[in-house]
């Protein structure tokens, strides 16, 4: 489990994000201590020399030389005329006349534009995956509104065909999200656009993020039943109703590890196997991803948060975000949006094709994302596209859908920009991303080319393999 | 709401790019100005015009003169005598222009029809979730060809004002439902107080709902096949209607029976549009649904239009053998329904070759704004920019008869037409490209901005 991707926490910690976890034995998660952190970092260092890691290997594993790019580095840098070397899942090198590696394939760019994989933090791939019907449709477990508990990793499909099509278009990390019919949806899971099977895919060594929705679609989903959350009033109180539950029991667990630890006539540590993750959301070791579209919903969570003494990492769709900026930079919250989708509902009329630019300049870490299959992922370059035709300056709409997101669900230190020891996640591009219908020409997952040549090694791996044409759009 | 004019003075201005008079409601509200219909000239020059006119190549230092709601001139700003040269370059619209609000481009500006939407829900339904904003469903029916759309539109809309300012100046709207026969549609500017000004025209087809949108909600008919009985008794009931001899004595039970006919006001407004030869648009994605449409087609002799269309392509050669045009409904593709599987990034470009003649739509309730980058799309995947441009201006206009309306609407500028005139400041088919004037039906909106 230790892998390339813990290595780069490790080596690189971000002030931010400082937890590294490893699972216990029961499956459960806890903070490491520093022994088990040092025992990471030094497997990593070897991890680095190293092709093998978490992730099975892969056919290609050579080295690569990307000599005379134009990077888009998403630090907001551009790199004229710069070679990018990619080793063993990392970005080894960034300079100019760099020496290939032993074995590398190099490919000369001729000042093509490389930019970081794109990063999209609001995914609903392989939970509702393609061709869409409701043998598959398992991202919504609408059985009870909070549902914290359940996985999106025990729904996801591996052989979603838009997998595909998704990393063609560039997609290289997505966090799955559970769908927004509940209050408290349940956990996230992160995945590579690259591999077979759901472990393959699992980012390794992942943090832990959750789902909750405000708004209009849980009322709308359980009002309808008659049962709560009928309204707004409902919701607030559901919310409160499970975090008080949460924090009278990480308040017996803390009692117990103070008092009870040593005592072999204790009884049994408290535990709920429904209540484990919003223990851990209010011991700040989850990442809170937020459905909240609405100023005053906006509102109602931040204020529940503050009196559960919670963070929210993100809050999405968040399409009357750009009213309240000031509020969101102050807590730190970042804003997951859509480039121009609206008025579907109430909660999506208000919006602005001017919010990107808006929250941006306002200094709210800003990001875009596709809310697949809403918009396809494999189109959610266009959604920069847009935002930067409306005034989003260009390394900050580029920065929106790799960075930004990186850090809102806690992985800038492994992904979203072009920098050495991070995670091999690298687009080729033919021209500006920024034109109608740009595609990367090729894309590489932790160093491995995934899409090149004419090819998508992805698309082989459907189920219901297509022709080329449908995935990369290389049939020109 | 911002965009409904309310209040309009005049302004006396001679500053370029401030249109005169100037609805002050709107100025202050959203930055814009914009003209009333009042017969005011404008002069619009500095730009490369794109006519779409068939056979009509760019002309470029272009000036075309707007009198209300037609273009009076299209000229040149230094005409040349060449008699073998595009004729309208021979003259400058300058001397008509006395008086005339101009809006000159230095050079720069790109000029293009305005956008016709073909399949958007604007106008019907404001928010998706609120039924209160929907138009709604007329009632369950198999035929209700005699509901027309224009009575369910509703013109004090942010998507229709959304749509303006990106360049859409003219949508057309069928009636909302999953009835095999749904009604008629009604072409509209994306201007005005009530759809009854706006109207091109309100019979602009009869609109056919088949596959799998048919069988959404409370379907009548179930299955496909089933669909397409129902299409072929209708249309039988069709022939019986319109191959009348009034001369013929009929026996009771006949007259009985023709009577009962004549008594579905449904069937009479399907049989009298089909008379008339309104095109039959059918709503379809599949390959297999568009080809079962094209069996009916040749049995019954009909005026054809497939919408939609995701799988066209795969039957692209048949459908220009039976002269069937297509309104693509979705060129930016997601082929993830059992019924869209094969759609193709470049299906535009496949059925074109094959000599079937396209239209492109976004079919967005609230995003028809951005319509221009569906065509972008498509010439980004191989569609000769010129016919990319025509797919959404000028071939909606001639599948679908608005030339012939009251208030016709051709995708096209040419002398005399009618004054639906878009402005941008580069590629209009491009990310990069502003709208910077939008004249819909002769009223003039400069620099619009979206909220």
């Amino acid at each position: 489990m230790l892998g390339i991707c813990a290595a780069s926490a490790a080596l690189h910690p971000s002030p931010n994000q400082p937890i590294l976890r490893a699972p216990t034995p029961d499956g459960r998660r806890h903070r490491t201590g520093v022994l088990l952190r040092c025992a990471i970092a030094c497997s990593c260092l070897l991890a680095v020399a190293l092709p093998a890691a978490a992730r099975p290997p892969d056919a290609d594993q050579r080295p690569t030389l990307l000599r005379n790019g134009t990077l888009w580095t998403a630090t907001g840098q551009v790199l004229q005329n710069t070679d990018l070397t990619m080793q063993g899942g990392r970005i080894t090198f960034i300079g100019k006349g760099l020496t290939p590696p032993a074995n590398a394939r190099v490919i000369d760019l001729g000042g093509k534009i490389v930019t970081p994989g794109l990063v999209d933090m609001h995914s609903h791939l392989g939970v509702y995956p393609a061709p869409h019907g409701k043998a598959k449709a398992d991202g919504n477990e609408m059985t009870a509104p909070t549902t914290p508990f359940v996985r999106a990793i025990d729904a996801f499909d591996p052989e979603d065909i838009a997998i595909a099509r998704a990393v063609g278009g560039g997609v290289t990390t997505a966090l799955i999200l559970p769908g927004s019919g509940n209050v408290m949806g349940g956990q996230a899971l992160y995945v590579k656009l690259h591999g077979k099977t759901v472990a393959h895919m699992q980012l390794p060594n992942p943090p832990r993020a959750m789902k909750w929705a405000m708004g209009e679609n849980p009322k709308r989903v359980y009002g309808e039943r008659t049962m709560m959350p009928m309204a707004r009033l409902g919701h607030a109180w559901l919310m409160r109703q499970r975090l008080t539950e949460a924090r009278d029991l990480k308040d017996q667990q803390a009692r117990w590890d103070r008092d009870s630890k040593d005592d072999p006539k204790a009884p049994p540590r408290p535990h709920r196997a429904d209540l484990e993750a919003l223990v851990a959301l209010l011991r700040g070791e989850v990442s809170l991803q937020v459905h909240c579209y609405e100023v005053h919903d906006i509102e109602t969570l931040l204020r529940v948060a503050e009196e559960f003494n919670f963070k929210v990492a993100a809050i999405h769709h968040a399409l009357e975000a750009w009213k309240v900026p000031q509020l969101l930079k102050e807590r730190k919250v970042a804003v997951a949006t859509f480039s121009d989708l609206w008025g579907f509902k109430m909660e999506a009329y208000d919006a602005s094709v001017y919010g990107p630019k808006i929250l941006d300049e306002a200094g709210v870490r800003l990001a875009l994302k596709t809310d697949h299959p809403v918009i396809d992922a494999r189109w959610f370059i266009f959604e920069a596209a847009k935002s930067h035709h409306y005034g989003l300056s260009e390394q900050a709409a580029i920065q929106s859908v790799t960075r930004n997101p990186a850090l809102a669900i806690g992985l800038g230190d492994r992904i979203g920009t072009l920098e050495p020891n991070k995670e091999a996640d690298v687009l080729v591009w033919p021209g500006s991303p920024f034109v109608i219908g740009a595609q990367p020409e090729r894309v590489f997952v932790d160093g491995t080319m995934v899409v090149g040549d004419g090819v998508n090694l992805q698309a082989a791996w459907s189920t219901d393999a297509r022709p080329n044409h449908g995935v990369c759009g290389c049939e020109h | 709401m911002p965009g409904r004019t309310t209040e309009c003075v005049a302004v006396s201005t001679k500053a370029v790019y401030i249109a005169a008079p100037v609805c002050l409601a709107l100025a202050l509200s959203a930055g814009t100005a914009r003209a009333q219909s009042a017969p005011t000239l404008t002069l619009i020059k500095g730009v490369t015009l794109h006519s779409v006119v068939a056979d009509e190549k760019p002309l470029a230092d272009a000036e075309i003169l707007i009198q209300g709601d037609k273009i009076l001139c299209i000229g040149v700003a230094n005409p040349t005598p060449a008699k073998d040269g595009d004729p309208r370059s021979r003259k400058s619209c300058a001397p008509n222009a006395a008086g005339a609000t101009v809006h000159d481009y230095l050079g720069k500006g790109v000029v293009v029809p305005g956008f016709i939407e073909s399949l958007s829900r604007m106008g019907q339904v404001e928010i998706d979730m609120e039924d209160n904003t929907h138009d709604g469903v007329a009632r369950r029916s198999l035929n209700l060809a005699h509901v027309k759309a224009i009575d369910g539109i509703v013109t004090l809309s942010r998507s229709i004002d959304a749509a303006r300012k990106g360049g859409v100046t003219v949508s057309v709207a069928r009636p909302v439902g999953n009835a095999t026969v749904v009604g008629q549609s009604v072409a509209f500017r994306t201007t005005g107080q009530l759809v009854g000004e706006a109207a091109v025209r309100d019979d602009v087809a009869i609109h056919l709902t088949l596959g799998d949108d048919a069988k959404n909600g409370e379907p009548l008919v179930g299955a496909r096949s089933g669909q397409i009985a129902v299409l072929r008794e209708l249309l039988s009931y069709v022939v019986r209607l319109n191959s009348l001899d009034p001369k013929k004595k009929l026996s009771p039970p006949e007259a009985e029976s023709l009577q009962r006919l004549r008594d579905d006001a449904a069937l009479v407004a399907l049989a009298a549009q089909v008379k008339a030869g309104r095109p039959l648009v059918a709503h379809v994605q599949r390959a297999d649904d568009i080809a079962a449409l094209l069996r009916v087609q040749a049995e019954f002799k009909l005026r054809l239009v497939i919408a939609g269309g995701a799988e066209a392509h795969v039957v692209a050669q048949d459908l220009a053998a039976a002269k069937v045009p297509v309104i693509l409904g979705q060129v930016r593709t997601r082929p993830y329904d059992p019924s869209n599987r094969r759609a193709r990034d470049d299906a535009a470009t496949i059925l074109t070759k094959a000599g079937v003649k396209v239209a492109i739509a976004t079919g967005d309730t609230h995003n028809a704004r951005h319509i221009r980058w569906d065509a972008g799309f498509a010439a980004a995947n191989g569609l000769d920019p010129a016919l990319a441009l025509a797919a959404v201006t000028r071939h909606v206009a001639e599948i679908l008869d608005l030339a012939q309306g009251p208030r016709p609407a051709t995708g096209t500028v040419a002398e005399g037409g009618p004054a639906d005139v878009l402005v941008f400041d580069g590629d209009p088919l491009g990310m990069a490209a502003r709208v910077r004037l939008v004249v819909c039906g002769g009223q003039v909106e400069v620099d619009p901005r979206q909220r």
